[in-house]
């Protein structure tokens, strides 16, 4: 969201292109964005639970990642996600490896 | 706001005629105001208004990889260039083109565009042109790493020197390009029909091919490197496919040097079009209806020691996970040692 005006922005990461249309302020598309956005946490949770983390999103900008104690690590992007969730559960996430996002405990 | 400025790359080895093409491109007004930068002074005899020597300056980050290497210089050459193109006045910039020294792998500069705040807001990725020397160039990309990497990297590639006498055939040189980077376009410096408005268009750095343009087998090169294409029917679920793409970056960016193409997805009617150079992938783009030829989509990578079977099984196996969610196979390489250990 625009701090100054309160408008719902898209990301301007490379996955946040689930809007429809090149704009940068989707305006008519914001729904299905936010949707997008929503249905890809959900998808987060569901790899990262059995790790024992768990994802929210900050604001609709920003992605927070938590782990059973309630630690948590903010990820700006999709991009610094994993990282966010290797530094809080101890694997290493590779989807070579295994299942899901794989991984091995380091 | 306003549009961010279109910035073009121009890579290729040593002796290759990179600045040459550049002349061109300064001399030819209709082309519009070009803004250039240069890496190092005294390489490049060119006399232009707008001209920002960088010195090159790598800084590299933790990991080291070359592709994180934090090119800050590039940043502050492109602020520079835009800051004297307003105090200047005339005409705004129609681009900056950056030419790389020949021994210079160009992906920091890529990189650098996602990367550094400003970049990202003001400028965005044009093309990636590599000029490869009709004489020199195959002995040059067989022999050398950074010129293998320049035309990996790029996409669009201009021959030069083809009017010389000892000029590779065309049909060679076209096999050993698409062999490295089966999705680029191909120009001959020389041709008739040769149009540098059509290199320096300002539009993103991909553009979508038929599949009779590529090689139908993957192709292993030197240094352990592969090419191949990825075909993919039907439409990919967008949220699933960019959790697989930064988790595979992630892991592996390092040796995923070039990952590009056209991708039908669940969440737009539009195909989108996707380039990445090893940790960094840019915005993509909507492709427009009238460029849409209803062709399948299809990724192009190239990897370093990264098989076609390990990147395709990987994806099949993340789309199929997130398909079915709550399905406790997520089974962590740690997960299975404790369950076989448990057996």
């Amino acid at each position: 969201m625009c701090e100054v005006c309160a408008i719902f922005g898209a990301g301007e990461h490379w996955s946040d292109f689930g809007r429809v249309r090149n704009e940068r302020f989707p305006f008519g598309d914001i729904r299905h964005y936010r949707e997008e956005r929503r249905r890809r946490i959900a998808m987060i949770n569901d790899l990262i639970e059995p790790l024992g983390a768990s994802c929210e999103d900050w604001d609709g900008e920003i992605l927070a990642v938590f782990d059973r104690h309630g630690r948590s690590r903010l990820a700006p992007t999709l991009s610094d996600l994993w990282s966010a969730v290797e530094a809080l559960t101890g694997e290493r996430i590779d989807p070579l490896l295994g299942q899901g996002v794989g991984g091995a405990v380091q | 706001m306003t549009e961010r400025l279109p910035l073009f790359i121009i890579t290729g080895f040593l002796g290759s005629g990179k600045t040459t093409l550049l002349q061109q491109l300064l001399r030819k007004p209709s082309t519009g105001t070009t803004g250039v930068v240069v890496n190092e002074f005294g390489e490049v005899g060119l006399d232009h208004r707008l001209l920002v020597h960088a010195k090159e300056h790598l800084e590299l980050v933790e990991g080291g990889c070359i592709c994180c290497a934090r090119r800050q210089d590039i940043g502050e050459a492109i602020h520079d260039l835009v800051r004297r193109a307003q105090r200047e006045g005339g005409n705004p910039l129609a681009r900056a083109v950056i030419e790389t020294t020949g021994l210079a792998d160009p992906s920091p500069v890529v990189s650098a565009l996602g990367r550094d705040p400003w970049m990202r807001a003001h400028v965005r990725l044009g093309r990636v042109i590599c000029v490869l020397d009709a004489v020199n160039g195959l002995a040059s990309i067989a022999a050398h790493g950074e010129a293998l990497r320049q035309l990996a990297v790029a996409d669009t590639v201009v021959v030069t020197k083809m009017d010389m006498g000892r000029a590779a055939e065309w049909g060679d040189l076209v096999s050993a390009v698409r062999s490295v980077t089966p999705d680029a376009r191909i120009l001959d410096a020389h041709a008739p029909d040769f149009d540098l408005e059509q290199v320096f268009a300002a539009e993103d750095g991909v553009t979508p091919l038929h599949g009779s343009g590529f090689r139908a087998e993957d192709t292993t090169h030197a240094a352990n490197w592969t090419s191949f294409v990825m075909h993919r029917d039907g439409a990919l679920d967008w949220p699933a496919f960019t959790l697989w793409l930064s988790a595979l970056l992630h892991a592996h960016g390092s040796r995923i040097v070039r990952v590009k193409g056209l991708l039908r997805t669940t969440t737009s009617p539009a195909p989108l079009v996707i380039h990445g150079v090893q940790h960094v992938v840019h915005p993509p783009r909507h492709l427009r209806p009238e460029d849409d030829d209803g062709q399948p989509g299809y990724l192009v990578f190239i990897t370093n020691g990264i098989g076609r079977r390990e990147i395709e099984e990987s994806l099949d196996r993340f789309l199929d996970r997130v398909r079915h969610p709550g399905a406790r196979i997520i089974g962590t390489a740690a997960v299975v040692a404790r369950e076989r250990a448990k057996a």
